[in-house]
């Protein structure tokens, strides 16, 4: 049997969702893969959205907005998510915390669906990942509070549909810039650090995020929950890890903490951290 | 005074870095063909060129519908045999420009998407053969021999935003125009 290839890209998790597959077998088998693994994505996008009203997080954030204190039964893939993101809380000492989705609804970097009837002022005061009690996949809050999975979901969604492919597959999944690459070693990545520049690096583990905020002309949506400010990024932040979910979140991480701090973390998870300024010079942080 | 030499140095180098380092995106990214499309989104059905243009009252009311610009009062389309479309259109967006297909079963659903083309647009690139190359079909072989490799490419999340504008466009397209038409 032949090597085959496919290359195919679909509008998903709201941004290009990317996948290239190859092995020795039919290219109606490739296909058939790469189908499995877009679905797997869009269902864990179904799941996982903050922007669907009808999403597992919505029906979420509704009961911790309205009976925080009643616990509430987490299904899988949320209990995966949301305990990685209590770890992470608790690692970077609360400067990782998905529950300052209420802060970006009310700068509208997120819609706000979740208060058509009452208004998110009603809520206030609103917790932080601190007041958060999960339990054998069960959770509750002393304070009202929202969570945004972003960019740990989509790292996630790929992580899960990755593992969903037979060995002897080759090839990634890149969902908007958070990808997985089965046949990393030595292989070539491109970083972009600007609209229009990207720079050449090689991979270093099997997962790469970046986080950066050239797309965003209405200003930067990375909030410091510490000093209640958005932060500008010139250029980018790029890590590797085993997990694209992990990449995803350590961006952020890395981003907000002291050098030596985000050292050690990226240590605990393996992972290396490259920062590219705008000028394209590239420096390591492990 | 040494102190203003030092300065001076750094900036020369951060200028001449600016110029020299970065390379400049100018790419485009081919998925599937349009035959390879027809087959992931209609398998096992056989598919008849079925192109359609619009009038200009036609392409009037999708764009109140639709609340975007129908730049092109062509469609191409194919039809399968129970009656469903298969669309090749184009979007355009502020940094992108993409082909891509889409399937609408007989009722108006939309069985599937396929982006067939990606192509990232900056002011600067316009004027760059090889990048012009690639708007005159698809004949300019060393255009193509530059994307045979598969790049992958990390950067801040890319919203696909005009894509369902896009999509909602044809979906319009489909309710006003393309329901209509006898199989």
């Amino acid at each position: 049997m032949t090597e085959h290839s496919i290359k195919r890209c679909q509008p998903l998790l709201g941004t290009f969702v990317e996948i290239n597959l190859r092995g020795t077998m039919s290219e109606q088998a490739l296909i058939h893969w790469s189908t499995l693994v877009f679905d797997e994505i869009a269902r864990i996008h179904q799941a996982l959205s903050f922007h669907q009203a009808d999403s597992d997080l919505s029906a979420l954030n509704r009961a911790l907005l309205t009976t925080p204190s009643t616990a509430f039964l987490l299904s899988a893939d949320l209990a995966n998510v949301l305990l990685f993101a209590e770890e992470l809380f608790n690692k970077t000492q609360g400067y990782y915390d998905i529950s300052i989705a209420s802060t970006l609804v009310a700068s509208k970097h997120l819609p706000d669906h979740l208060f058509a009837e009452t208004p998110l002022e009603h809520y206030q005061p609103l917790g932080s990942f601190a007041d958060i009690t999960i339990i054998d996949n069960y959770i509750c809050s002393r304070r009202p509070i929202i969570f945004d999975l972003g960019g740990i979901a989509k790292g996630y969604a790929v992580d899960q549909a990755i593992s969903l492919l037979p060995e002897g597959i080759r090839g990634s999944v890149n969902a908007g810039g958070d990808m997985r690459v089965i046949d990393w070693q030595k292989q070539k990545v491109e970083v972009k650090y600007s609209t229009n520049r990207v720079k050449k690096i090689t991979m270093s583990n099997r997962a790469l995020a970046t986080s950066a905020s050239y797309y965003n002309q209405q200003g930067s949506q990375y909030f410091n929950p510490k000093t209640e400010r958005y932060m500008k990024i010139n250029g980018s932040i790029s890590v590797f890890a085993t997990e694209t979910m992990h990449a995803d979140a350590l961006t952020k991480a890395t981003l907000m903490m002291t050098r030596k701090a985000a050292k050690q973390l990226l240590k605990d998870y393996n992972a290396i951290a490259i920062s590219i300024n705008r000028f394209g010079f590239s420096r390591q942080l492990s | 005074m040494s102190m203003l030499r030092r300065r001076f140095l750094k900036a020369v180098v951060a200028t001449a870095a600016s110029f020299a380092l970065p390379i400049q995106v100018a790419f485009a990214k081919n998925y599937l063909t349009i035959e390879q499309a027809q087959k992931i989104l209609w398998p096992e059905q056989k598919l008849t060129p079925a192109p359609v243009t619009l009038t200009e009252v036609q392409a009037e009311l999708i764009e109140d519908l639709a609340d975007i610009r129908v730049r092109n009062l062509h469609i191409n389309s194919w039809r399968s045999a129970d009656g469903g479309w298969f669309i090749v259109d184009q979007v355009i967006g502020k940094h992108e420009n993409i082909d891509l297909a889409i399937a609408i079963s007989v009722d108006g659903k939309v069985m599937g998407i396929e982006v067939l083309t990606y192509r990232e647009t900056y002011g600067d690139q316009i004027m760059h053969p090889k990048w012009r190359a690639q708007f005159h079909g698809k004949d300019s072989s060393e255009f193509l021999k530059l994307d045979q490799q598969i790049r992958n490419i990390s950067g801040a999340t890319l919203s696909c935003r005009h894509v369902t504008d896009g999509i909602n466009r044809l979906n319009h397209t489909w309710s006003t125009v393309l329901s209509k038409i006898a199989i």
